[in-house]
């Protein structure tokens, strides 16, 4: 199970229109980059949005471990977002946790790493439930909607939009290809995992030629064979699914509306939950 | 070398919905220099048990004994049920060296253009001798000798193999394989494409390679070839064997037929209309046009 691939599961979530999930991703993009005060209030809202994307995670069947497999390669990031913390002076500043040697470590240097993270984690999980619970073609079709307005200054969208879904189409046909080419090699005595640098390259190339070949053939017979069945990119199109908005739609965009104010109200008023609580911090500034 | 399949069973994608059983409980021995022919509706299983001979899919339980190479899934149970740790242990294990699994055994698959690559038709057939192990020289050696066996002129060394025609693309794909020597040669779905002519001389060379003493194995839905050629045939349904006998015994079996949607060659067609007409000819004895010629001709007599 790949990070992000669509599982034909059944859940609400599944069945909700795909342009209120484009919504919602973007809105919990949003939430993610909200300023909400000090780094520890940041911390505590993008833990609740953190909170709030597992519980969707959860009820959506999104796979969990394909989520934590990719993040697999994250300690390399949080030592380069450390180093780079550390050589900009300016976040140095409040009081120091622990130093190394020389080297002072402060605490917000520490706190921005985390929130960065958290927030990293955060929109990985979000995409996560996004794509693995949205057909591609729904996707398009979402995307093709917003962009409704473009239409009217005369930009072909229809067309990009045809563009996207047929290359989102491609995708598995091209994993399934590359899939067979590395079979096919393999009984040739290629090994894709073994072997110095300079062999890994030949091993790649005798993957890619062949993929690349028959994407060409595919995509040649692709457009002969909408031609023969008369497609025409400037007509108007028609649509197989039509899609209408339900009850479970509107209260899932009732949900998100509260979930949005809720968060840009916390923005709004930068409340210092800690220092209302009198709990004692360490300084960051 | 033979290859012995116990109780292998292979199922894609383990845990999702798209979850799919493709073999089931199959018990084979493919013995030493063998004619296979693996037949069955589209879907019965038989590129995944083909994929199963040279490791490039892995059993999901089950045991394949390939010469001396082993591969075992084979169940582990514990108090009447499986052991699911000792199974997770056995998965995790690296095959050693299945490189020279693949030596002995080379798949052909059903379209070639998935493994050409290289600038000619010669380097590309060098590829895999090169891969394992063979010097430049002896590469080249094993290439000419390859490519000559499916009747390529050195006319065709120094060309691009996308220039080729289909059947000599696939010629080139067999000869990329032959090249390696191996000891087992299984063919998915080979006359797939080919026209008339281009399936006449692709079948006599499948047949020279196997009088030299290597074994086919091949997946089909020509149901002549299969009886012409092949000295067994295994007749598989929705992943399981369900008949694996010489070719007359399959086409023999009019049930079977028809419930795998087969259709007897024609030349046993034509064989049981004469036996209609009280013509006493012995099924046994015809594999193809020439040998039922011969046997109307001794009922004659």
């Amino acid at each position: 199970m790949t990070f992000g691939k669509y599982n034909n599961y059944t859940t609400i979530i599944h069945r909700l229109d795909s342009r209120i999930k484009l919504i919602a991703l973007i809105s919990f993009f949003v939430i993610l980059f909200l300023p909400y005060g000090t780094g520890y209030m940041n911390l505590v809202f993008y833990g609740i949005a953190l909170i709030l994307l597992f519980i969707l995670s959860i009820i959506s069947k999104a796979s969990f471990i394909s989520l934590f497999r990719s993040l697999k390669g994250i300690w390399v990031m949080v030592l380069f977002l450390l180093i780079i913390s550390l050589l900009f002076a300016n976040s140095n500043s409040g009081d120091i946790a622990f130093s190394i040697y020389e080297l002072d470590i402060y605490y917000s240097t520490i706190i921005n790493v985390s929130f960065v993270l958290l927030r990293l984690i955060a929109i990985l999980t979000a995409s996560n439930i996004f794509s693995s619970t949205t057909k591609p073609m729904d996707m398009t079709y979402a995307l093709e909607w917003f962009f409704y307005p473009l239409k009217l200054i005369k930009i072909p969208i229809h067309k990009f939009a045809m563009a996207i879904s047929l290359a989102l189409r491609f995708v598995p046909t091209i994993t399934m290809e590359c899939q067979r080419v590395i079979k096919a090699q393999a009984s040739r005595g290629v090994d894709y995992n073994q072997g110095r640098l300079k062999e890994k390259f030949k091993a790649l190339t005798s993957m890619i030629i062949p993929l690349f070949i028959s994407s060409f053939m595919k995509s040649g017979e692709l457009a002969d064979a909408m031609e023969a069945r008369g497609y025409d990119p400037d007509s108007k199109r028609t649509r197989y699914k039509v899609y209408h908005f339900g009850l479970k739609d509107v209260i899932a965009i009732l949900i998100l509306v509260i979930i949005l104010a809720f968060f840009i109200t916390a923005c709004c008023f930068k409340f210092d939950l800690f220092s209302y609580l009198g709990v004692d911090l360490p300084k960051l500034s | 070398m033979s290859i012995k399949f116990e109780k292998v069973n292979y199922t894609y994608d383990i845990g999702l919905p798209s979850e799919k059983v493709a073999l089931r409980d199959i018990s084979h021995i493919f013995s030493d220099h063998c004619f296979t022919a693996l037949i069955g509706k589209t879907g019965s299983g038989k590129s995944t048990l083909l994929q199963h001979l040279n490791a490039l899919i892995l059993p999901t339980s089950g045991k394949i004994s390939i010469g001396s190479y082993i591969i075992d899934f084979s169940l582990e149970y514990k108090d009447g049920k499986v052991d699911e740790r000792k199974m997770k242990r056995k998965r995790k294990k690296k095959l050693k060296d299945i490189k020279s699994l693949r030596k002995k055994v080379g798949i052909v698959f059903q379209f070639p253009e998935y493994q050409l690559f290289e600038e000619t038709v010669l380097k590309d057939v060098m590829f895999g001798p090169k891969n394992f192990g063979k010097s430049e020289e002896e590469a080249k050696k094993v290439s000419y000798e390859a490519l000559k066996q499916v009747d390529l002129d050195s006319s065709y060394y120094e060309r691009s193999p996308f220039e080729l025609s289909g059947g000599e693309k696939r010629r080139v794909a067999i000869a990329g394989i032959l090249a390696l020597e191996p000891d087992v040669l299984v063919l998915d779905e080979p006359t797939v494409g080919l026209d008339a002519d281009g399936e006449k001389n692709f079948l006599n060379l499948i047949k020279d390679i196997y009088s030299r003493g290597t074994s086919i194995i091949l997946s089909t839905h020509n149901m002549d070839l299969v009886l012409k050629y092949a000295e067994n045939a295994l007749l598989l349904e929705d992943g399981k064997i369900v008949l694996a006998d010489r070719p007359h015994v399959l086409f023999k079996n009019e049930e079977l037929l028809k419930r795998s949607v087969l259709r007897k060659p024609k030349v046993l067609e034509f064989a049981d209309e004469l036996i209609k007409k009280g013509l006493p000819l012995n099924v046994e004895n015809i594999f193809d046009i020439p040998s039922l010629a011969k046997e109307i001709d001794r009922c004659k007599r």
